[in-house]
Order: structure tokens, then C-alpha cells, then sequence
């Protein structure tokens, strides 16, 4: 076999053609538009999360112990992680054929990955980017941002057994009232009867115990289960009241971790 | 005093249309490839076929190579592909998708004697290779026979530097103990 003359034949003949430049081109483009819309979406995903352990309050649930926090990695949105995770391994599968991906080890290139979009979200959940993009979406009815933010807004009260409150209170008819720190307003029952709730909440909030010597005590965290606007008082935590736990996700971690090794 | 084209200058003449420097390129390259393959495949005719798709894949693919780098490596990873493409086609050899040591490559300690008694003994070395796994016999071949460095073995293979290291270190452990065996 001459496989010289074979493929210069085939050439001269018109059989073997060169791809077009063209087409690499394109295949690069691509690569790269793929790369950078797959980490968007991965930046958007974890940052997301930031967004909804702030909006949630569910941050706050490992300060009640085991039930708290088995309640916290139950609702913890973890399809999330998943598709950041994904989109880490299809971004790695796409950079494969560059040198920068193959000469290192395997295991740099997904830690990169994953470390870019963790800094990425953490920037984005200090600049409130989705407390700002919720709040336009929802007014100016984006397509799907505006239902999708829509469908985790007011999910605090409802389902994460736990509620935010102040300005525990008597309403005037043997019942507590208390506001939430989305202007809600909820009734706070006693855990002291196993059936069903009882009205009567123990004791003023004034008088309870104050963890960790915390000054102000007019902010409370209550877990409990949940009965359309009223919850039962389970356990109770002390926390301040200067909007501390609007200020962000770290704020309630730290609040949780003091509370956690008290 | 002619000085040769390099092998670069003339794929960027095929780029340019000029054909006939295809034919210089694979007069340069054919007899390294069928050396390669056949100490991958074990069969003459089964090199053969691999070396003419390598030479297809390469003038199909020929806009893709970047002139700024090295053809030797471009090349030997078209064969590469070709060869492993043909074992799978065929059954002939499990081909692994991925292995442990491109995530945590370990180079294992070995003396430095060792190194020295297999470049000596090329015989044993091609005798012994085909009782040895693919993923150390291909570095074998390309480190000793073909006289690449660890980063271009790195480009024709698509594994990390330091997993390179690896395979060698433990491809001449195992031509050692068999080089021991014979001697």
C-alpha cells in the first residue's frame, strides 16, 4: 500500500477536502458561548441560594438543635447545588481539549471552577443582586424571572416552621399577637398542650431568658409547627433587633453558630 | 547549505493551499507512525490502515492546527485517537474512560539504575511491551522510541504532566521485573 500516492490521489481528485477555518471557528465560538452561559446560570443557581436563606429565614433553624437542623437540610434547596454541580462537570467536559484543562491534574479544574462560581455568588449576594432583580422582575412582570421569584417569595412563614417576629404582644382577647419581619401579622400559641394550640403563650417576651447576653430583646426566632397564621411556640431564640438578620446570610450564620456552641 | 523546511512552516503552506507540502509532511511522518501503531496495534497491515486515516484525519483537520505549536504532537495525537478508535472498533483491548492517577497522580520511588538498564536494553523493552497495559506501553513508546518530552506526551496523550511521570515510573517497574526475569 503506497499511502502517500493514495492520499495525494484522493486530494487531487477532490475526494479529501480540508474543513474550512470556518468551521473551527465556529466550534470555538461556541465553546466559549457555551462556557460562559453555563456559568451564568451556575452563578445565578448558587447565589439563588444566598437569596433564599435570607428571604426564608430558615438560616436560622440549626440554632434549634438536631430538629432544626434536620428541618434546615430538608428544605435547603439542594437542586441548586445540583445544577451547579452539573453545569461544573459539563463546563470541565467542554475545556478538556485546551492544554490550561488537561496538563494539571484532574481535580483542579472542577475545584476552579466551583471556587469562580462560590466568589461569583457570594459578590452577587453582597451587592443584593437578587433582592434588586426580584423586585423588577416582580414589577415589570419579567418573563420567567418575574413567576420565578414570585413562586419562592412569602415561602418564610409557611413552610419552614420557623418565624422571625417582634412586638410580642396581648391583643386584648387572651391572645399573642406578633408581627414577622415581612409585616405579617401571626398568633404565637404556648407548646405547653400536646393537642392542638393552646392560648396561652407562657410568658412575656420581656421576661424570657436571653442567650449570650444579647442587649436588645425585641426580635425573636420562633420554631414551631405552623397552623395557617399562627405558630406554636416549640423553642424560642433571642436575637437582635437592628435588621441584622436583613443584612444578610453571614450575619444569621454567625447568630447560629454562637447559639449553636452556647 | 539547504536549511528544511520545518514541519510547521509547511503545514502552514497546506493551509495556504499548497497541497504538494502534504506529501512532504507525510514522507517526513509515515515510517514514525507505522512504528508507533505497530507498537501499539502488534500488526503491520493493522498500522497501515491506521497511519492512512491518521494522514486523512490530519488533511481534514488541517485548519485546526496551530502553527504556533508543535506538528510532532498534533500529529501523534490524530494516531493516538486512530489507534484507540481501531482497538475499540475491534474489541482487541479494554480501553479505560478514565483513571484514578489523571485526578491524583503519585509518582511511585524507584532507582535511578533502573532508567539507565532499560534504555539499554530496547530489545527487552519492545519484547516485553506487549505484556504491558496500554496506558503504560503508550508512554513507553513515545518517551523512549518516538523521544518526546513529559509535556508533549502530555498534549498527544490529553493527560495531566505529573500523570505522565506516573505511567512512566510504573511502566519501568513492570519492564524491570520482566527485563529481572529474562536475565
Amino acid at each position: 500500500m503506497d499511502i502517500k500516492k493514495d492520499i495525494i490521489d484522493k486530494i487531487k481528485k477532490g475526494e479529501l477536502k480540508k474543513r474550512p477555518k470556518i468551521y473551527f471557528a465556529l466550534r470555538t465560538a461556541f465553546v466559549i458561548l457555551a462556557t460562559i452561559l453555563l456559568f451564568v446560570i451556575s452563578i445565578f443557581s448558587v447565589s439563588f441560594i444566598f437569596y433564599i436563606l435570607r428571604e426564608s429565614n430558615i438560616r436560622f433553624l440549626p440554632m434549634f438543635g438536631r430538629p432544626g437542623l434536620l428541618i434546615f437540610f430538608l428544605l435547603f434547596p439542594w437542586t441548586h447545588v445540583l445544577v451547579a454541580l452539573v453545569f461544573t462537570f459539563i463546563i470541565g467536559w467542554l475545556l478538556r481539549r485546551y492544554s490550561f484543562a488537561y496538563r494539571k491534574p484532574l481535580l483542579y479544574l472542577p475545584v476552579i471552577i466551583i471556587a469562580l462560581i462560590t466568589l461569583a455568588s457570594i459578590a452577587l449576594h453582597i451587592i443584593s443582586f437578587h433582592e434588586r432583580f426580584s423586585r423588577f422582575a416582580r414589577k415589570n412582570d419579567v418573563p420567567v424571572f418575574g413567576q420565578f421569584y414570585r413562586a419562592y417569595r412569602g415561602k418564610d412563614f409557611d413552610s419552614s416552621n420557623i418565624a422571625v417576629v417582634r412586638d410580642i404582644v396581648p391583643d386584648g382577647s387572651g391572645r399573642w399577637q406578633a408581627i414577622t419581619d415581612n409585616g405579617t401579622k401571626v398568633y404565637v400559641y404556648s407548646s405547653a398542650s400536646s393537642s392542638g394550640m393552646q392560648e396561652n403563650f407562657p410568658e412575656p417576651l420581656a421576661s424570657m431568658p436571653v442567650p449570650g447576653g444579647l442587649k436588645d430583646s425585641r426580635m425573636a426566632i420562633i420554631f414551631g409547627p405552623k397552623q395557617g397564621n399562627a405558630i406554636q411556640e416549640r423553642m424560642i431564640k433571642i436575637i437582635r433587633n437592628t435588621g441584622a438578620h436583613r443584612r444578610g446570610f453571614w450575619e444569621g450564620f454567625w447568630q447560629t453558630l454562637l447559639h449553636w456552641f452556647h | 547549505m539547504i536549511i528544511e523546511q520545518s514541519d510547521e512552516s509547511a503545514a502552514a503552506d497546506v493551509q495556504r493551499g499548497r497541497d504538494e507540502k502534504f506529501s512532504v509532511l507525510m514522507q517526513r511522518y509515515e515510517g514514525k507512525l507505522q512504528r508507533y501503531a505497530a507498537k501499539f496495534l502488534f500488526d503491520a497491515r493493522d498500522a497501515e490502515d491506521v497511519v492512512q486515516e491518521t494522514f486523512i484525519k490530519a488533511y481534514r483537520n488541517i485548519e485546526s492546527f496551530d502553527t504556533g505549536r508543535k506538528f510532532s504532537s498534533w500529529i501523534y495525537r490524530i494516531a493516538h485517537n486512530e489507534c484507540v478508535n481501531f482497538l475499540k472498533r475491534n474489541k482487541l483491548e479494554k480501553i479505560p474512560f478514565f483513571d484514578l492517577d489523571v485526578l491524583f497522580p503519585q509518582i511511585p520511588k524507584e532507582k535511578h539504575e533502573d532508567e539507565i538498564n532499560l534504555r539499554q536494553s530496547k530489545e527487552i523493552l519492545d519484547s516485553s511491551l506487549r505484556k504491558l497495559d496500554i496506558k503504560y506501553r503508550e508512554p513507553l513508546v513515545l518517551y523512549y522510541i518516538e523521544g518526546f518530552d513529559y509535556k508533549e506526551i502530555a498534549d498527544i496523550l490529553r493527560i495531566p504532566v505529573a500523570t505522565v511521570g506516573v505511567r512512566l515510573a510504573r511502566g519501568r517497574q513492570y519492564l524491570k521485573k520482566e527485563y529481572d526475569k529474562l536475565a
